[in-house]
């Protein structure tokens, strides 16, 4: 399934940039949040960044993707730029957005980025609609679309399922299983035991795979982009991760098992892919030299994003019909 | 030297006010990033925050007072 053996050092340190963009970035956020100097509501994908790093990898930049408003490391491995992101979370006038989306509508077409939804389960059938556009425009782009484990449980999940297949529509489905929706473990909300084994009964092609496993994990995701690509239809890849701050930041965390999230904690992604390099004979000086310049990239984008000016109250006329409501 | 603030953070959807409860470090103590600064409740639930960063701890806010979203409750002289 995986190419670990033709993923050479130039893809390993895409993958590794992106994921420690999104990492640094969640920290800053984080912190700038619990500081109070960032007032808002904040999903943290902290323990996943490994996963969105290596799936966007192996999509085109012009690929499609829609997501969740645990997003940010699906939009920033996806390649929106930092400072024009970091603006629309902060509300701000030049932001993607300009400033009215918000951290749970970013949209960023120009990367790809087209919806990001608060809405659970709600992205899948939009994904369908993308992939049919690109289907009958015969553009040659995939859609991927991310969802959480809760979203199987709504019924656009199996429509969405059941409809790529027939219409054999270039979308892969990725579901980002990190165990819990919201407070809520998988076994408590989920009747079958893997997510996966929903699949079957749409005919769909099925993978499950370690989504912290980078190697893994770009290795089912090329696959089911290359087989989305060549027109053979869509792919559901069930991808097990798990999420360090909570549901939303300031949840406490206190419904999961302390064993668990130490568990978790200790096979952190991030230090484990930094080890993976090291052990392939890439050197520290190279990874360190990504970080720092990483850091430079998010002290710039929040800093410019803090200093940023929110919209004007007339863009409220804006942007809502083809035409400005008059005043 | 250069001072963090610390304001009392949103951590709640409906979220607009919270008690300071406690302080877990006390006024000009050190303070290491990441670990427990302060205890708030809000929507009937008591959080603990942790500090961004490290330095020494300036209290400003007061134990038992409601403040708002945004409020100035301390700073950290960072370290």
């Amino acid at each position: 399934m995986s190419d670990v053996e033709t993923m050479n050092d130039e893809l390993l340190l895409d993958i590794y940039r992106r994921a420690n963009l999104v990492y640094q970035s969640d920290e800053k956020m984080r912190n700038l949040i619990l500081s109070g100097s960032l007032q808002i509501l904040y999903y943290s994908p902290r323990g996943q960044e490994i996963l969105a790093a290596a799936l966007m990898a192996a999509l085109n930049a012009d690929d499609y993707l829609v997501t969740t408003y645990r997003g940010i490391h699906d939009q920033l491995a996806k390649g929106i730029p930092s400072s024009d992101l970091w603006a629309e979370f902060a509300g701000k006038g030049n932001g993607t957005c300009k400033g009215k989306g918000g951290p749970m509508h970013i949209t960023h077409p120009e990367t790809g980025v087209m919806v990001t939804t608060g809405i659970v389960g709600s992205g899948m059938p939009i994904a369908n609609g993308l992939a049919l556009s690109s289907q009958l425009e015969g553009d040659g782009k995939v859609t991927v679309v991310c969802f959480g484990d809760a979203a199987s449980n709504i019924g656009a999940f199996h429509e969405s399922l059941n409809m790529a297949q027939i219409w054999k529509l270039p979308v892969v489905f990725v579901c980002q299983n990190n165990l819990y929706g919201e407070h809520t473990p998988v076994a408590l909300s989920t009747g079958c035991d893997e997510l996966i084994d929903r699949a079957p009964g749409y005919g769909i092609r099925a993978v499950q795979v370690n989504g912290n496993d980078a190697f893994a994990m770009y290795g089912a995701a090329k696959a089911a982009v290359d087989h989305a690509r060549a027109g053979n239809g869509p792919t559901f890849i069930e991808a097990k991760t798990f999420r360090f701050f909570g549901h939303l930041l300031g949840d406490d965390s206190h419904y999961i098992p302390a064993e668990e999230m130490a568990a978790a904690k200790a096979a952190d992604p991030i230090p484990a892919y930094r080890a993976a390099l090291l052990d392939r004979q890439i050197t520290e000086a190279t990874l360190d030299a990504i970080d720092a310049q990483i850091a430079e990239e998010v002290e710039a984008a929040s800093a410019h994003a803090l200093a940023s000016d929110y919209p004007d109250p007339a863009e409220l006329r804006r942007d809502v019909f083809e035409k400005e409501i008059a005043a | 030297m250069a001072n963090a603030v610390i304001r009392i953070p949103k951590i709640g959807v409906s979220m607009t006010e919270a008690t300071l409860v406690e302080w877990h470090v006390a006024d000009g103590g050190a303070v290491e990033a990441g670990q427990p600064l302060y205890s708030i409740e809000m929507e009937k639930a008591t959080n603990e925050i942790v500090a961004a960063v490290s330095g020494r701890l300036e209290v400003i806010g007061e134990v038992g007072t409601v403040y708002q979203v945004g409020d100035l409750i301390g700073k950290i002289a960072l370290s």
